[in-house]
């Protein structure tokens, strides 16, 4: 009888679950900051997309006649040293900054989300292997682990990729773990075992959302340091190589000009300083509403 | 105490040693013969197999990995990192060379930013929700939107340079690490205003600052007095954890400040591919976080009463 009950309940679940991305969505719609967050989110995301296939100009092209021209109703931010449109390749950078930030975090959330949940279930040596590879890991400070690894492989902005992604994940297992580990006493957890339910679909259906929620609004909230990362490498030249286009490469060509060509410094900066807004109003926000719905 | 202290004690000992074995990879990890690298480093490109031989003998790279790394090991703990490979003198005596330069600067930079969090943070607090509140509120608002590296360029390019209140000097004094340090601390503490204003502003709704205020003691009183201290805590445990963020951005600031310290030394080995230098600094940024978090536990430990007394 109790355990009809209970299926029944879960099976509630699912009609549960979509009112409450709706709310999701309603919650940060009625948030102080989720709003202009969300908005500037969308819109940073919408220029990345857009600046990976048109472009105004064609951004690598080069054109010695109209070198360091000022803004106008031609180049709308101007042109750089060798004549290319600053619009252009500021919207083509954005995929470049935007989008391996995004990739970075996606993939070190994964690999921690699954790491840190399948270390905490299975726990024993396994687990204890894992966490001793965490723990090697966390000793270096992930910037420092990051060189280390560019410093292996040599510069490039794939390389880049794959050193931020092996110095990043352990934070997130870790996080996961704990996690997973601290809700194997939850009510609802119990509930669902004392209806029979297996294991594997305890997992995915409980488990897995509620831990993947909090991870989520912790990659949120790192995309400010993650684009950082992203643009302070190759603003050393040690991520995205010339002529490729990316925020932190501009800044660093663009630094020689900054006294008489201000606008080819300020708009990567500003627009390095929009999209991390964004991610920051946003995380903000997703910490509240998850606070908040604990509660 | 004594115990929870030993404890730690052997954890971060146990990090340092995890780090160590992670920074001795790097040199089995790297690409392409290592012999041959170390002639590449050093100009030869076409070195006989006579000289790589003898160069592996030399070095022992004809080891079997383990006992290299009980050599390396070794040598790493009588102060010995090896050779540079592009300058062939010993590593250990490079990199100290190069280091006080960045302890200064970023030793200025800490403090600073440490007294700004804490002098803003109190205003903020004081003048909750008033003019003082909303302008420190902005101005957190907006370097947690920017990274260190593109505010200390600006700031660099259109205040100092463009507005002629300073120069840019690679001349290592505390004069001139102050401009940067002071660039970077006006930048990092931001994050820490933040941090700190919360867990003021929660310390001063809470229970004993009811009774405080009850018995008519003022504002600035239990401000300064009750809540200040017990919202040290978190501010020391994100100081602990930004001395790893400093150590991994030293590089970048260095670079925009033409800083000749650790952070320049290690990015021109990167380009070299001059590994023993690259693990030099990849240690000592671990040694130094490592110890950074450690002494920020004792000091909670010890400045946490309740800590204090238990006897575990």
């Amino acid at each position: 009888m109790i355990s009809m009950l209970l299926r029944r309940n879960v099976a509630l679940a699912p009609s549960l679950k979509s009112r409450s991305a709706r709310s999701l969505l309603q919650c940060l719609w009625w948030h102080k900051s989720g709003r202009s967050g969300l908005v500037l989110s969308i819109i940073v995301l919408l220029v990345a997309l857009v600046g990976s296939v048109w472009t105004p100009y064609d951004p690598d092209l080069a054109s010695f006649s109209t070198s360091l021209k000022p803004p106008s109703a031609d180049h709308l931010l101007g042109t750089d040293e060798m004549g290319r449109d600053t619009f252009s390749r500021l919207l083509n950078a954005a995929h470049r900054s935007v989008g391996a930030a995004f990739l970075v975090l996606a993939s070190s959330f994964g690999i921690g989300l699954l790491v840190g949940i399948f270390s905490g279930l299975v726990g024993g040596n396994i687990d204890s292997l894992l966490m001793r590879l965490v723990d090697v890991v966390m000793a270096l400070p992930s910037l420092i682990l990051a060189f280390a690894i560019l410093g292996i492989l040599g510069p490039g902005f794939g390389n880049l990729l794959v050193a931020l992604i092996l110095s990043d994940w352990a934070w997130y297992a870790r996080l996961a773990r704990s996690l997973a580990i601290g809700s194997a006493s939850r009510p609802d957890i119990l509930t669902a075992r004392l209806a029979g339910i297996s294991r594997a679909r305890i997992v995915v259906t409980h488990l897995l959302p509620s831990i993947a929620t909090k991870l989520g609004v912790m990659a949120t909230l790192a995309f400010g340091s993650m684009i950082s990362a992203i643009s302070g490498f190759s603003f050393l030249g040690l991520g995205v190589q010339p002529p490729n286009a990316e925020w932190g490469a501009m800044l660093s060509q663009s630094r020689l000009y900054f006294d008489f060509a201000p606008w080819l410094l300020l708009s990567p900066a500003i627009a390095i300083f929009l999209s991390v807004l964004a991610a920051n109003l946003l995380g903000h926000a997703l910490r509240d509403i998850s606070e908040m719905r604990n509660q | 105490m004594l115990v929870a202290i030993l404890k730690r004690t052997s954890q971060a000992v146990g990090s340092v040693l995890a780090a160590t074995i992670l920074v001795w990879f790097i040199l089995p990890l790297a690409p392409g013969d290592p012999a041959n690298r170390i002639f590449i480093a050093r100009g030869i490109n076409d070195a006989t197999e006579g000289q790589l031989t003898a160069l592996r003998e030399e070095m022992g790279l004809n080891l079997p990995l383990l006992q290299q790394f009980f050599h390396w090991f070794g040598s790493l703990l009588h102060g010995d990192l090896g050779l540079s490979f592009t300058t062939g003198r010993p590593v250990l005596q490079e990199f100290l060379s190069y280091l006080p330069a960045t302890l200064m600067m970023l030793g200025l930079a800490l403090l600073l930013s440490t007294l700004a969090a804490i002098i803003l943070s109190l205003v903020a607090v004081y003048y909750h929700d008033q003019w003082p509140d909303r302008l420190i509120k902005l101005y957190t608002g907006i370097t947690a939107a920017i990274p260190t590296f593109v505010f200390a360029l600006l700031a660099l390019s259109y205040v100092v340079v463009g507005w002629q209140v300073g120069r840019v000097l690679s001349e290592v004094s505390w004069v001139t690490a102050l401009m940067p340090a002071f660039i970077i601390g006006l930048d990092r503490a931001g994050g820490w205003i933040q941090l700190l204003r919360a867990s003021l502003l929660e310390e001063m709704a809470s229970g004993y600052a009811f009774v405080a205020r009850s018995r008519g003691a003022s504002e600035l009183r239990i401000l300064l007095r009750h809540a200040f201290p017990n919202s040290l805590k978190p501010l020391l445990s994100a100081i602990g954890l930004s001395v790893g963020a400093l150590l991994g951005g030293a590089p970048l600031i260095e670079a925009i400040f033409s800083w000749p310290g650790a952070g320049s030394y290690l990015l021109s080995a990167l380009t070299a591919r001059d590994y023993p230098v690259i693990q030099a600094y990849v240690l000592a940024a671990a040694l130094g976080y490592v110890l950074a978090a450690y002494l920020v536990d004792i000091a909670i430990t010890l400045l946490d009463p309740r800590l204090r007394g238990t006897q575990t």
